[in-house]
């Protein structure tokens, strides 16, 4: 790796992700009481107007958030490079992004061309400016490493999840006519945004911070090289021919949970963390969801088999895509609080003294609580699609869920700014 | 090291982070103009680069793998001695990035 030259200046400033960090929980928030007062009807068809709104809280809000703050710490510790004018970049695409998914949502539950034009500009607006932003990165300055190939792949999945996605608007408000392509347009605006953007991305993602976070070997080869070029090959193909080709693409995340699991499983020192534990619930739960996928439907009850589809997204969505993200926001908020303050005392070692454990930045045993709650909620998710009866337990539990992690991020920035402010003091003194 | 310079050798590579950048940075804390801290570990710590031109330190990393490197760091004025010693030795070969003030 030839990396003479590069700048180094490119550790963003901890505020800059943070920002996008504290906002996704808010979004599922919101989410939670979308469904106490949208009541049984929501869980009819994934059609009704209440459910896009929600989905788009949950991928938009929730997990675009997250991947979008994650990236700008990840690029510059993996690959040594970050974006250009980083202050910038952020200041407009965090903004444009909360305005826009808020736009979109009501504009689902309440259809006006404000709304629908809105949302429109806000989040093209966001995600064009972050897809420049890092392209230029991506494209020019980073070494062709297998994480960083995923990476690339997945900011294309991103854009194709933006031009459908602008598409379906446009459609909406009647600029364009695509009546005929409607469905199939949506379908892989889904999985794009699902199996292409969020999975692609958290898959290439792995591949670096399970070896560097829990001292594990590397995942084979012939993994972390040809997995994230197959999986996004298929979504093309799936295109045209999704009856044949999504099978293809439930098989190799199987493929990918089986090659988590052995690589957890070698870790030199097997401590009991949550964010383990949270990326053992997302492997198992692939492997369950190749087990359900192809099961026949006559094996299926037949309430399980009318909501198969439902089931299979819900379940990828909250067991595996939302587990993982929150799994490592538990472990990257301490992390970057405690690397970026380490970073504070190079002008002075001694202060070090006042930098607190890593622990006390996030409780061990209050991420253990925050994978029980998720645990629980995910459970009722289930069953609320079964039973939309028990709807308003689902959005308690998931008020109580997003409470805690934002409480938890909370007191991990309160203790950031803390011991920086005792930081300066000592540098000044 | 050839002539004034004496290594100091930790292993980092089995730790968690933020594990290996307090065992570096304690032994930064520490570490004499006559000394150079030569690291074991599994990937670059980039982040760790651009602080240590700040704080009047320079590096030399050789890439063996990507899972192995070995990290060189010394004071700034001690760039002379260690680029002396370097060229006797076989680690100027490619895969090798440095960072001089």
């Amino acid at each position: 790796m030839n990396i003479n030259g590069l700048s180094f200046t490119a550790l963003p400033l901890i505020d800059l992700p943070f920002r996008f960090f504290i906002t996704a929980p808010i979004f599922i928030i919101l989410c939670a009481f979308l469904i106490l007062f949208s009541g049984e009807t929501l869980w009819v068809s994934r059609w009704q107007p209440n459910m896009l709104a929600l989905t788009h809280g949950f991928t938009l809000g929730f997990l675009t958030m997250v991947m979008m703050g994650a990236l700008l710490q990840l690029l510059p510790v993996i690959g040594g490079v970050g974006i250009a004018k980083p202050r910038l970049v952020v200041g407009i695409c965090h903004s444009t992004l909360v305005i826009g998914t808020l736009c979109l949502m009501a504009n689902f539950i309440w259809p006006i061309t404000l709304f629908a034009v809105s949302s429109l500009i806000f989040l093209a607006c966001s995600i064009g400016v972050y897809l420049c932003a890092f392209a230029w990165v991506l494209v020019k300055q980073l070494s062709e490493g297998d994480s960083i190939i995923g990476f690339r792949l997945a900011m294309i999945a991103l854009f194709i999840v933006l031009l459908l996605g602008v598409g379906l608007l446009s459609q909406s408000l009647g600029f364009i006519g695509i009546n005929s392509m409607g469905k199939l347009l949506t379908n892989n605006h889904a999985l794009f945004g699902l199996a292409g953007w969020v999975s692609l991305l958290i898959i290439s993602v792995s591949f670096q911070v399970i070896p560097m976070f829990h001292v594990a070997p590397s995942f084979p080869k012939i993994i972390s090289r040809y997995l994230p070029s197959s999986l996004f090959l298929l979504l093309v193909l799936a295109i045209f021919k999704p009856n044949l080709i999504i099978p293809l693409i439930v098989l190799i995340h199987g493929v990918f949970a089986l090659s988590l699991l052995w690589v957890i499983s070698q870790r030199k020192r097997k401590i009991p963390d949550s964010t383990i534990r949270f990326w053992q619930l997302a492997a198992l739960t692939l492997i369950l969801l190749n087990i359900f996928y192809f099961t026949p439907n006559e094996y299926l009850s037949p309430i399980i088999s009318q909501q198969k589809v439902l089931l299979i997204t819900a379940i990828y969505l909250y067991f595996y895509l939302v587990a993982v993200v929150q799994g490592m926001l538990l472990k990257i908020l301490p992390f970057l609080s405690y690397t970026h303050l380490q970073q504070k005392c190079m002008i002075n070692f001694t202060a070090m003294q006042a930098i607190p454990h890593m622990h006390e930045f996030l409780n061990k045993k209050h991420g253990q609580w925050l994978f029980y709650i998720h645990l629980v909620t995910g459970a009722f998710l289930i069953y609320t699609l079964l039973t939309p009866s028990v709807y308003w337990v689902l959005a308690l539990l998931l008020l109580i869920e997003f409470s805690w992690l934002l409480y938890l991020m909370n007191k991990t920035i309160g203790l950031y700014f803390l011991t920086l402010n005792k930081i300066n003091s000592s540098v000044n003194e | 090291m050839k002539e004034s310079l004496i290594l100091i050798k930790i292993d980092v590579s089995a730790l968690a982070p933020p594990e290996p950048m307090t065992v570096i940075l304690t032994h930064l804390a520490k570490l004499t103009a006559q000394e150079c801290l030569l690291i074991k570990h599994r990937r670059q710590p980039f982040p760790l680069y651009e602080k240590l031109k700040q704080a009047g330190f320079s590096y030399h990393c050789v890439v063996h793998t990507q899972d192995e490197i070995t990290l060189y760091i010394f004071h700034q004025h001690s760039q002379t001695v260690f680029d002396e010693w370097l060229v006797t030795s076989d680690l100027s070969a490619s895969g090798s990035a440095k960072g001089k003030h």
